[in-house]
């Protein structure tokens, strides 16, 4: 029960943010489906309706609400644990009974759900605007983006942990936008050796259920290993990172030192 | 008498780059009773914080160990923080966005407690602490003092054993400190909860804690009562005032009999302290008084208080 009490909590906390503080989650959305808009017309006025490219704008659409997500949940873990290390509550949560672990797992459950409500919301927007049609599969969609986001989490656990000991790692978080592009344009049919990186697997089932029609129904058995293999490998190799970062943090009192 | 904090030799060192580094905690030995109010006392950078935190598990330590109910923090860590919690660096560790309550209930909620089971010690909390009017403001909008208050209320909100404040009354204008103090004193009374406080305020170590240690540079200077303290240092002091030319001549008669601690000499006046062995040892002070042409002003008692006793131990560990 302290699991599931502690859970909660980070959950409730989640949610007086977002309640709170929900302006500045708007105008983000507003600013992301602004950019979205700008390039969407250009895109069409070079392409001149040309079918092909009808076919590509689809990719781009999903393409852009996957960046937007991916970016989210790639920052999300890193920069939290920053922020509180900032704010001085870091400290507290590395006091609790439950492992602090587990409690940045809740968190990242939670960013999860409200990252696919936002992915949902942008992309239903998105296709009004763009008169683009998609199969919104919710709970296919749901359940490949809740599994494979946790790659991205594991990558982001080890930048919070080097964020823990030199501080400012604003520069490398901006940096992540680039290599973030290239994992949204690599593609496992083309080239089989990137459905090893974080979250690409995902990716393309994703693209392949809203572009397709696939569904969850239809996975493979080597869908699902990619896809819950991917997420734990990468999930279980930022936690070591992590820890490898707090055992230096902890020797050294760096945790609520700013 | 149940000891349910021991430190045994504890020693924390800082590695500063080019082989060099620093020793924060030097050997440092002590332990806190149940019920007990102790204080860590010593200047900025004495090694206080440093030790708090070994204490409660957020730094690794190189040497010795801190054992709370038994439990090592270096080998049993999480069972060990079972029994504590913490205010650390002032009101720093708290949601500065998030209202009293939430504070308190998200407190307890992730160390695993529901919010039906916190709800009537969490009314009882906000009523002890006078957060009435408060309790659903959010915590940026209040006074330094206030956010102490919940600092500490949601360090209790878990009703562990052991309380760990670091500066407790840091940076508080003197009233919220005295409240301060009282609310100390008021927890570990009726709560009859361990506290364990660093600070540099002696008036904070004088009005609540029952025993002391005094740490200069990682070590430990002094480890008492504070009672005992002040009885030792409290010796036969007597500050005396007078008139003339002559403390040439008296001053050395005065230092046959007892021992000079300090010699002022003031635009108008003249004024000696003297540290005597018994308060026998007057008599022989007013006859010499008595034979110079001194024109006496005045003699009185000094009782020091911990500040004094404090900057004495500073002064004679420099030397």
């Amino acid at each position: 029960m302290k699991y599931y009490y502690s859970f909660l909590s980070i959950a409730k906390r989640e949610w007086i943010e977002l309640r709170r503080y929900w302006f500045n989650s708007f105008i983000g959305i507003i600013m992301y489906v602004l950019v979205f808009v700008a390039l969407f017309a250009g895109a069409q006025s070079i392409g001149q309706n040309n079918f092909a490219l009808m076919d590509s704008l689809e990719g781009f659409l999903i393409g852009y609400a996957l960046w937007f997500l991916a970016m989210g949940a790639f920052s999300d873990t890193a920069y939290s644990i920053v922020d509180e290390a900032r704010k001085g509550t870091l400290e507290q949560l590395y006091m609790t009974e439950v492992p602090f672990t587990w409690l940045l797992i809740s968190k990242n459950i939670v960013s999860t759900i409200i990252f696919v409500f936002l992915f949902m919301i942008i992309t239903i927007v998105q296709m009004q605007i763009t008169g683009i049609r998609l199969n919104l599969d919710f709970f296919s969609i749901f359940v490949t983006l809740f599994i494979s986001l946790f790659s991205l989490y594991g990558v982001g656990l080890i930048l919070a942990g080097v964020g823990l000991i030199f501080k400012k790692i604003q520069n490398l978080l901006g940096a992540t936008q680039f290599i973030l592009v290239a994992i949204m344009i690599l593609s496992p049919t083309t080239v089989p050796i990137v459905k090893f990186l974080p979250f690409v697997y995902g990716r393309e089932l994703i693209m392949n259920i809203m572009r397709n029609g696939y569904s969850i129904v239809g996975f493979t058995l080597l869908d699902w290993t990619f896809l819950i293999g991917n997420a734990v490998f990468y999930m279980a190799v930022g936690i070591y990172g992590y820890k490898i970062s707090e055992k230096q943090v902890l020797k050294r009192g760096m945790l609520g030192q700013y | 008498m149940e000891e349910l904090l021991q430190v045994n030799n504890l020693e924390k060192i800082y590695y500063t780059g080019n082989n060099n580094h620093l020793k924060a905690v030097d050997n440092v030995s002590f332990n806190v009773n149940k019920g007990e109010v102790f204080g860590l006392l010593g200047p900025n950078g004495a090694g206080k914080t440093s030790t708090i935190k070994c204490i409660c598990g957020l730094l690794d330590y190189e040497g010795g160990d801190v054992l709370v109910k038994g439990y090592s923090m270096k080998k049993k860590r999480r069972k060990g923080l079972k029994h504590i919690s913490a205010v650390l660096e002032g009101n720093r560790n708290i949601y500065w966005r998030m209202t009293v309550k939430e504070n308190l209930e998200f407190f307890s909620g992730i160390n695993g407690l529901s919010s039906t089971k916190i709800k009537e010690r969490m009314d009882y909390l906000i009523k002890q602490f006078q957060l009435e009017d408060q309790e659903n403001v959010v915590v940026n909008k209040l006074s330094r003092g206030m956010k102490q208050k919940v600092a500490i209320a949601i360090s209790l909100i878990t009703d562990k054993d052991i309380i760990l404040l670091d500066e407790p009354t840091l940076g508080l204008d003197v009233s919220m400190s005295h409240e301060m103090r009282q609310i100390l004193r008021r927890i570990a009374k009726e709560e009859d909860k361990t506290i364990l406080l660093s600070t540099h305020d002696m008036n904070v170590v004088e009005d609540t804690c029952d025993r002391l240690i005094i740490i200069n540079n990682g070590q430990v200077i002094a480890k008492d009562t504070v009672e005992n303290l002040k009885n030792l240092f409290n010796k036969e002091i007597y500050k005396i005032l007078f008139k003339g030319n002559t403390e040439h001549q008296l001053l050395p008669k005065l230092k046959n009999v007892s021992n000079i601690v300090e010699l002022q000499r003031q635009v108008d006046h003249n004024v000696v302290i003297l540290q005597l062995n018994d308060a026998n040892e007057l008599f022989a002070i007013f006859e010499l008084l008595k034979g110079e042409s001194i024109n006496l002003i005045s003699i009185e008692k000094v009782t020091k208080n911990l500040e004094g006793i404090f900057m004495d131990l500073l002064k004679e560990e420099q030397q």
